[in-house]
């Protein structure tokens, strides 16, 4: 079962810069975060955008990628994005374009935490 | 004079938790900004996968914040039974949305309250959080408890509200009313708070839209979101809810706009309280959470959002929280840019930030 209030498109890591751009307008659409999701053996990761004085509406850009995919920042686009994007590196050890590692997690805590063959 | 570098946090007076900035400063002038924000992650979306069953994920993720536990268990509780199918009584949408009106208003309270100590006004502080007791106090009658309340489960609340409790928070409402408006008069009136506050770390309505600013933060600067107003989740139209907006986007607008919404859940209380539907405070629960939901509820700091994601298992495969504080820190790190170091304690406690949250 899919949340129907959910939009999905699919993208790939090639375009989803690209697609965003000609998507977003920031009086229109609230950009939420960047949520990864370990579906195990690969990462599935959502940008997710809210409508602004609209009911339900959630627009989802969503790739698979592999784990050891690079991840190009969105940053350009939508400068507060950065967070998200810095998080994805501390908390599912990708290599996010531009990404500060160290700021979520300590630099000698665990890496990669939210991976599923990550034991703790 | 040469460039200054000011660590603030993540051990400092005006910090309720611990986040750190490091500043550098020409003249007393910030000029560049490093946050740090994980002194505290608790690997709760870890544990959410591993270690805990779907059942007591409200009981898990309540203990994401103290302050706004019942916005994140009742998150936790509107996926899982969108997931699950399950619908609830109209008598069970309205107990939790009366807590969760309850909870903003502590909330409000608190962080106002944490403003005015800030800018020097120990009294006023005390005098905020006087008031806040009232609250609590209703809260405590309804779930049972002053700060972890664990009152919503998934398919219910944990315990019905009788109308002697009833007619004791109507009481408390009326008093905390009376209280609320003599403070806000305070903050509204009084010469030198609004020295301390107006024309303070000003974001101005274009600048909250493109860094994405969330909840009473936003609606200080008159950009008109409120989740309340954009997702279903309760029904806060029927009780009167209404979007709370200032325009000025300064400290003493985001604390302003905070009683303006505390004066308006006062008010969605009290319609509660009066015209609370009959029925269970409880439905029946079968099967397991399989597929995958998005979740957005209104908290006291804004837009709280989850995403869930189960494949009939008992533990769920994935649950992502991101928090109000977390979608304000970009602007906020933005703000301090060619702000005065002395005003940088008013302006992030205006913010009422929540690291405990962020770090969840």
């Amino acid at each position: 079962m899919v949340n129907p209030n959910m939009q999905i498109e699919e993208v790939t890591l090639d375009n989803v810069v690209d697609k965003i751009k000609e998507f977003y307008d920031e009086r229109e659409w609230n950009f939420i975060t960047i949520n990864a999701t370990d579906l195990g053996g690969e990462i599935q990761i959502d940008w997710l955008f809210s409508k602004y004085r609209a009911k339900n509406i959630i627009k989802i850009f969503r790739a698979n990628v592999s784990y050891d995919a690079f991840i190009p920042s969105i940053v350009p686009v939508i400068p507060s994005a950065w967070l998200a994007e810095w998080e994805l590196a501390d908390l599912f050890g990708l290599d996010v374009e531009n990404a500060t590692t160290g700021v979520f997690i300590a630099p000698d805590g665990p890496k990669a935490p939210l991976r599923v063959d990550t034991k703790l | 004079m040469g460039k200054i570098i000011v660590p603030f946090g993540s051990q400092h007076i005006a910090l309720p938790e611990p986040i750190s900035f490091l500043f550098e400063t020409e003249n007393e002038i910030i000029t560049k900004v490093e946050a740090h924000i994980g002194y505290v992650h608790r690997g709760i979306e870890k544990a959410a996968i591993t270690k805990f069953e779907y059942t007591q994920l409200p009981y898990l993720t309540a203990r994401v914040c103290g302050l706004c536990s019942i916005t994140h268990a009742g998150a936790v509780v509107h996926g899982i039974e969108k997931l699950m199918d399950i619908e609830v009584n109209k008598r069970i949408d309205y107990l939790r949305m009366l807590v969760v009106e309850l909870d903003r208003i502590h909330s409000h309270l608190l962080a106002n309250g944490h403003v005015a100590e800030v800018v020097g006004y120990e009294n006023l502080f005390m005098q905020t959080f006087r008031a806040r007791e009232d609250v609590m106090d209703v809260l405590e009658a309804i779930t049972g408890n002053r700060v972890q309340y664990d009152y919503q489960t998934i398919g219910g609340v944990a315990r019905d509200m009788d109308s002697e409790i009833a007619e004791f928070a109507k009481k408390k409402l009326k008093k905390l009313k009376d209280n609320v408006l003599k403070v806000m008069e305070f903050h509204d009136s009084d010469y030198t708070f609004g020295l301390k506050t107006k024309g303070i770390g000003v974001i101005s309505k274009e600048m909250a839209a493109k860094y994405n600013t969330a909840g009473p933060v936003a609606r200080a600067s008159g950009l008109d979101t409120d989740v309340r107003a954009e997702f279903d989740y309760l029904p806060f139209e029927e009780v009167g809810y209404k979007m709370q907006l200032r325009s000025e986007g300064d400290v003493w607008a985001r604390n302003m706009v905070r009683f303006d919404e505390i004066l308006n859940s006062i008010e969605m209380c009290e319609n509660i309280l009066n015209n609370l539907p009959e029925g269970e405070y409880k439905v029946k629960v079968k099967g397991r959470p399989k597929g995958e939901v998005v979740v957005r509820v209104e908290a006291p700091r804004g837009e709280c959002f989850y995403y869930l994601r189960g494949s009939g298992k008992k533990v769920m495969d994935r649950v992502r929280i991101r928090v109000p504080t977390y979608a304000n820190i970009p602007i906020l790190k933005e703000l301090f840019l060619g702000a005065k170091y002395s005003d940088a304690q008013a302006i992030v406690l205006s913010f009422d930030p929540c690291m405990s949250c962020t770090a969840r």
